[in-house]
């Protein structure tokens, strides 16, 4: 096994790695191939859910955030999309200044639009204020970005990140029963990859001055579980995460079932860039050493869930 | 009374009078996060009760459903019957 500071050496080395800003790295080369199988293993263990596959925008709106709560939760991530103005005499002014990137930096609009901090927040604005006559389980992948200061490390925690994520909208059972299968799995394709994890109950690192409390709370109540992989010292590092939300999502978005109560919610996320970490300090950078093929094999094709 | 007891009691007697909702009564063997009793608040003063009558931080690692189920199982789990803190 190497360790993570290894892999990036080796792959920086080779030219396989880049960073435009922290957080927000490029990859070419064999790894790029490797990336792609997880995704498409990932792909397939979702489509095993759920054949109801959404293309998430790459934009979350401010409102449904607020809607979400999102600001009383996560607000220290939040990056946003701004733009330059159409003012034409502005942008000549930017194109004849010294210095235009900087020109146009200083003049970028207030953002509005925010980069998608989780897949999964689009989809429950997407079924805000109606009735769910049957559970809904829906998949999608897509670019997130959670800005983390210093923390911001390639392939471990980047500020724009690849993610999958598996969604049910029910009733308290559907979610349960959505996320015990989830589990098994995602122990199946744990085993195809030849990475070894383990599950542990987690919490998210909500926002200061009640962090603590709706961590507890989370804790307490096994809301929250991350697939851990250890590096070789020990060190965690979680790549996927199974989310019961209870009713958070079904009220804050007026989502509900046919007896008029708040629907359930619950999703499955995996970090496509900590998989492939996963799986390269396990089996090395070189491809020589990486597993045969990880395309979904019959371990994983278990039946699809109904087309909920 | 043994200060297991008196733990259970005073936290029963707290959960009662300042956390319970009108016309819902809370015992040593009530299941505490079935329902919405406790927020994310009002959690936080139920782990500083128990710190403060243990006289200890309760770690993170401990917190956790099969330590904080009831207020039996609160006071089973940091206040064992030989006084001793073992969670």
């Amino acid at each position: 096994m190497l360790s993570p500071e290894e892999v990036i050496r080796r792959l920086r080395d080779q030219g396989s790695l880049w960073e435009v800003a922290p957080g927000v790295s490029g990859l070419r080369g064999p790894v790029v191939s490797l990336l792609r199988e997880i995704e498409a293993a990932l792909a397939d263990l979702a489509r095993a859910e759920t054949s109801n596959e959404w293309l998430a925008p790459a934009g979350v709106s401010f409102a449904t955030l607020e809607r979400a709560k999102y600001f009383a939760s996560f607000p220290q991530w939040l990056t946003a999309a701004s733009h330059l103005s159409g003012n034409e005499a502005a942008l000549q002014h930017i194109a004849a200044s010294a210095s235009p990137g900087a020109a146009a930096r200083s003049s970028l609009e207030p953002a509005d639009v925010v980069l998608p901090p989780a897949v999964c927040y689009n989809t429950y604005a997407a079924h805000a204020d109606s009735v769910i006559a049957a559970p809904v389980v829906m998949t999608a992948q897509g670019t997130c970005w959670r800005y983390e200061g210093e923390r911001l490390a390639a392939l471990e925690r980047g500020w724009a990140f690849t993610m999958r994520e598996i969604v049910c909208l029910g009733a308290q059972h559907d979610v349960r029963e959505f996320l015990d299968r989830s589990v098994e799995r995602v122990s199946a394709l744990e085993h195809v990859l030849g990475i070894d994890c383990e599950m542990v109950a987690a919490s998210d690192p909500f926002f200061a001055p009640n962090a603590r409390g709706r961590a507890a709370l989370q804790r307490i109540k096994g809301l929250k579980h991350e697939l851990v992989f250890r590096y070789p010292d020990g060190r965690p590092l979680a790549i996927a995460s199974f989310n019961d939300h209870e009713l958070f999502f079904g009220e804050a978005f007026a989502i509900s079932l046919p007896d008029g109560s708040p629907a359930w919610s619950g999703c499955v996320a995996f970090g496509l860039e900590r998989w492939l970490m996963a799986v390269l300090v396990t089996h090395g950078v070189e491809p020589a050493g990486w597993p045969v093929t990880l395309s979904l094999n019959a371990e994983l094709a278990q039946p699809r869930g109904t087309d909920k | 009374m043994s200060p297991r007891a008196q733990f259970i009691y005073r936290m029963v007697g707290w959960l009662n009078e300042e956390v319970a909702p009108k016309g819902v009564h809370v015992d040593a063997d009530t299941p505490l996060f079935s329902t919405r009793l406790l927020d994310s608040l009002r959690v936080l003063e139920l782990i500083a009760f128990t710190e403060q009558a243990i006289g200890l931080p309760i770690p993170d690692s401990h917190i956790r459903m099969d330590n904080f189920q009831t207020v039996a199982r609160i006071a089973a789990v940091f206040l064992p019957l030989d006084d001793h803190v073992v969670a």
